[in-house]
């Protein structure tokens, strides 16, 4: 089974440096195409800085250095002649607080369409009402689209930025702690939004709860220190994982 | 560095209740089968008064147990830990059960002619004794080597019971005992035997915790 | 117990000190506000801002000799005037704009023979009598003249008894402040398309594109330094620089509008950069970070997301902008010069409105109350740039976030 999945990124011995602060140690990895992957781990332990390594948000960090490779389509992600702007197109972001522009919300989805260049009308207004309706959001928002983006409830605004880089019909959506900040009910419903989407998108969730990894993610990946302690299918890492220090995290013993 | 001292001593006070509840049932068999062969119906009522604490306990620690899953959602180890002492538990309960049914047969049997001893129920007894103090040991300790000795044990007690029916079989062909009496010991030597495989039952839960395994089943 | 005791105390004496200081400040602002208005009130006038500042003095002769009115007023005419059968016309004592007593016309009856003068002078041109002239001076064949020295009164028996006039010297109404106020609009208008675009684009690149390093961090703190220099010194480097500058490439003469505000530029300059600077820095990371995730260049977001969302904070920026200019004087007593003009033009000379006044405080005497007049003046149009501001930004607002919640 495992042959006729492909990977989405291929990563290996990546170390990446802060300075001379080394934050991630000899990451090897394959991300599995259109599955949810999940990123677990204590605070502070690298999986949120793996996770822009991947689209290259790291480089707005400064003295930032990377070394080994990401292969994404096979080609390495930090080869000098690599387009980043493109990278972004295909690769999105859903970030842990949701942060919206202050624009009504059909600028809002449509803002990534627009700096590509797209300026025709129809094609935006298409594209958009596709994207909230992909992002389980049109329906409620559908008579208020010239409304500011800042008027929605704190789960809307989520989902609306979750419409936003799915406009972009990347192939890959990121999510750094996407439902942190919300309530139960907003929770659940980006988690079954996450649900629909994996069956067309690959997903990688960096999440600090348990069941929600449990729930959504058919791979976890747990990082310790800048490493990866262990990774492989989801149900086997919560019911029986190899490392006792992934146990001990998972079971809330240390962290 | 624990950081959930709260959780654990929690755990700890389950797997105490789960001991308590084990030596009560122990301490249920052994009185009752001295009722049986001494005919001391006192003990006999006692003893089936007794499993009502039995029973108590069960509901005690399932309560506990059903708490800390809404409480604190374990995973891991924690939840083949709370799983396997919700299983074993059960089979506590019927054994204590079984050890009442056996203090029954006493009361049934009053006025029966006198008992023709068979040896073997005693060491049926003790060696079904010995393995539900064995399982829970296995359990606290996660002693994996002592769980499976104790599924081994259970060879030695189904052997005891096949010469209790020999020998119960003989004496009734050759009239040695009294047919009333002769199906009340065949009873409390089933009772015996079905008791041995409770705390085989045990001894696979405590498997489980340890592997994830169940009779060689992956669940986890 | 007595830790509670001493803090209420505490708490308080703070309060009082700070409900005495805003007392304190609140009387401070509303007795400059009474000053201003109180000296300046009288002389509030429309013609004021409509008005030339210099007077045009004539002197003229009547066009059709021999001619009498002999006719009444067709208009009420106030108390204090004083009409002449004879010659339809009436006058009366007044103030001029700049505060000194006159003689002004206040009716000229359509039959009258004053209805058109001719200029004495070269031109020889018919001049219509308007009804705010001031008559200096009715010259006659033999009878002393009428000054307006004597008041209007004396001026009406002295044409009453007479029948014909020699010579009539009289001015049109000057120390009209037009000139000044166009001055100083067109100098807002020039300084911000000097100073707006340089500081915003400096602004925009110490904010977001500037490495954090010791060179830029020198840079800001010389910015900031600039800020605190007094504005005199950059009006003798504008006398300096800016006014040869601007003579050599155009034709001006000296200190005119464009090196004015080229000067009050390079005063705003640091102003606007700081202001700039720390609207942008109010805007949230978050936009940056999901501007750029989303495939946006750093470009892009600069002036899609960021810029936008400080416009507010420019806007306010502008205003303080726009009061600094209107309250240059120092600086600009050298860049521009102190020169009145009536006609306005982008090399000639002429001055702003805070310069006028500070030329009516040094004639002698000093002018208070024209000053203050003007003051009143420049405070309105303050209080209307704001307004007129701050609807900008709301319907920008408004705009960009469409239907407000």
């Amino acid at each position: 089974m495992t042959n006729q999945l492909q990977n989405a990124f291929e990563i290996n011995q990546l170390n990446l440096f802060y300075g001379t602060k080394q934050a991630l140690k000899e990451i090897n990895l394959n991300i599995v195409k259109n599955q949810v992957t999940a990123l677990i781990g204590p605070s502070g332990c690298g999986k949120s800085t793996f996770l822009r390594t991947l689209n290259r948000m790291n480089d707005l960090i400064p003295n930032c250095k990377v070394e080994g490779s990401i292969r994404y389509h096979n080609d390495d992600l930090y080869a000098q002649s690599f387009d980043v702007i493109e990278l972004r197109r295909k690769v999105g972001m859903v970030f842990q607080k949701p942060n919206p522009f202050p624009m009504s919300i059909f600028e809002n989805v449509a803002y990534g369409l627009r700096c590509q260049g797209i300026k025709d009308k129809a094609i935006l207004q298409l594209a958009v009402k596709q994207a909230l309706i992909d992002a389980a959001l049109y329906e409620e928002v559908k008579d208020r689209l010239k409304e500011s983006a800042l008027s929605l409830s704190g789960g809307q605004q989520q989902r609306l930025c979750i419409a936003r880089a799915i406009a972009m019909a990347p192939e890959v959506i990121l999510m750094d702690e996407p439902t942190s900040a919300l309530d139960p009910i907003a929770t659940a419903k980006i988690e079954e939004l996450i649900n629909e989407l994996k069956k067309d998108y690959t997903i990688i969730i960096v999440t600090h709860n348990m069941q929600q990894a449990l729930r959504i993610s058919d791979y976890t990946a747990f990082f310790l220190m800048g490493e990866i302690m262990e990774y492989g299918e989801t149900n086997q890492i919560f019911s029986h994982p190899k490392k006792a220090k992934t146990e001990d995290y998972i079971t809330g013993r240390f962290g | 560095m624990t950081y959930r001292a709260q959780f654990e001593h929690e755990l700890e006070n389950l797997k105490l209740e789960l001991i308590k509840m084990g030596d009560a049932v122990i301490s249920n068999i052994k009185d009752g089968l001295k009722s049986f062969l001494t005919m001391d119906t006192a003990l006999a009522e006692s003893t089936i008064k007794k499993d009502r604490l039995v029973n108590d306990y069960e509901k005690q620690i399932e309560k506990q147990c059903l708490q800390i899953i809404l409480k604190e959602q374990p995973v891991a180890k924690d939840l083949r830990l709370i799983t396997a002492i919700l299983k074993m538990i059960t089979d506590l309960e019927r054994i204590g059960d079984h050890a009442a049914d056996i203090s029954k047969m006493t009361i049934f049997m009053q006025g029966t002619p006198k008992p023709f001893v068979i040896i073997q129920m005693r060491l049926m007894t003790e060696a079904s004794q010995k393995m539900i103090k064995k399982a829970l040991d296995s359990f606290v300790n996660s002693d994996l080597v002592l769980a499976q000795n104790v599924i081994d044990d259970d060879d030695e007690v189904d052997q005891y019971f096949e010469e209790v029916k020999k020998i119960v079989a003989n004496a009734i062909r050759n009239n040695e005992i009294d047919a009333d009496y002769a199906l009340y010991m065949m009873m409390v030597a089933k009772y015996l035997e079905r008791i041995s495989d409770h705390a085989v039952n045990i001894g696979e839960w405590v498997i489980f915790s340890i592997l994830g395994e169940h009779k060689h089943d992956v669940i986890f | 117990m007595s830790k509670n005791k001493v803090r209420k105390l505490k708490d308080l004496f703070l309060n009082i000190v700070t409900y005495l200081s805003s007392a304190v400040s609140l009387v401070t602002l509303l007795a400059i506000v009474i000053f201003v208005f109180g000296k300046g009130y009288k002389l509030l006038n429309i013609n004021l801002v409509v008005e030339n500042f210099e007077s045009q003095g004539y002197v003229a002769d009547l066009y059709d000799t021999g001619l009498y009115c002999g006719c009444s007023p067709t208009v009420t005419l106030s108390e204090e005037a004083f009409y002449s059968q004879k010659w339809g016309i009436a006058l009366t004592d007044t103030t001029d704009l700049l505060g000194k007593t006159v003689v002004m016309v206040e009716y000229v009856h359509p039959d009258s023979p004053f209805k058109t003068v001719r200029d004495k002078g070269i031109s020889g041109e018919p001049i219509p009598m308007r009804t705010d002239y001031d008559i200096i001076r009715i010259a006659f064949d033999d009878y002393p003249t009428a000054l307006s020295r004597y008041g209007s009164e004396a001026m009406i028996s002295a044409l009453e008894a007479n029948d014909s006039i020699r010579e009539i010297e009289f001015e049109t109404q000057g120390g009209g402040i037009r000139g000044s106020i166009i001055t100083t609009l067109i100098l807002i208008v020039l300084t911000l398309v000097l100073a707006l675009p340089i500081g915003i684009g400096a602004a925009i690149y110490l904010n977001e594109y500037a490495s954090p390093n010791k060179i830029t961090r020198t840079l800001r703190s010389l910015i900031e330094t600039l800020t605190g220099v007094p504005s005199i010194i950059y009006g003798l480097m504008g006398l300096a620089i800016f006014v040869p500058i601007t003579v050599k490439l155009t034709g001006a003469t000296g200190g005119n509008l464009i090196s004015g505000a080229m000067t009050l530029a390079v005063i705003l300059m640091p102003i606007i950069i700081r202001t700039t600077e720390e609207s942008l820095k109010v805007v949230p990371d978050d936009y940056r970070q999901a501007s750029l995730a989303l495939g946006a260049s750093k470009t892009q977001t600069t002036f899609q997301v960021v810029l936008p969302s400080a416009i507010p904070g420019i806007l306010t920026s502008v205003l303080l902008a726009i009061g600094r200019i209107i309250g240059e004087s120092a600086a600009l007593v050298f860049a521009i010069g102190t020169t009145i003009k009536d006609d306005v033009s982008l090399t000639g000379k002429s001055t702003s409105l805070a310069v006028h006044i500070w030329s009516m405080m040094t004639d002698e005497p000093a002018n208070i109350e024209l000053s203050a007049t003007i003051a009143i003046i420049i405070m309105i149009i303050v209080v209307l740039l704001n307004i007129f501001i701050k609807i900008i930004s709301a319907r920008y607002m408004q705009r960009k976030l469409g239907v407000s919640s």
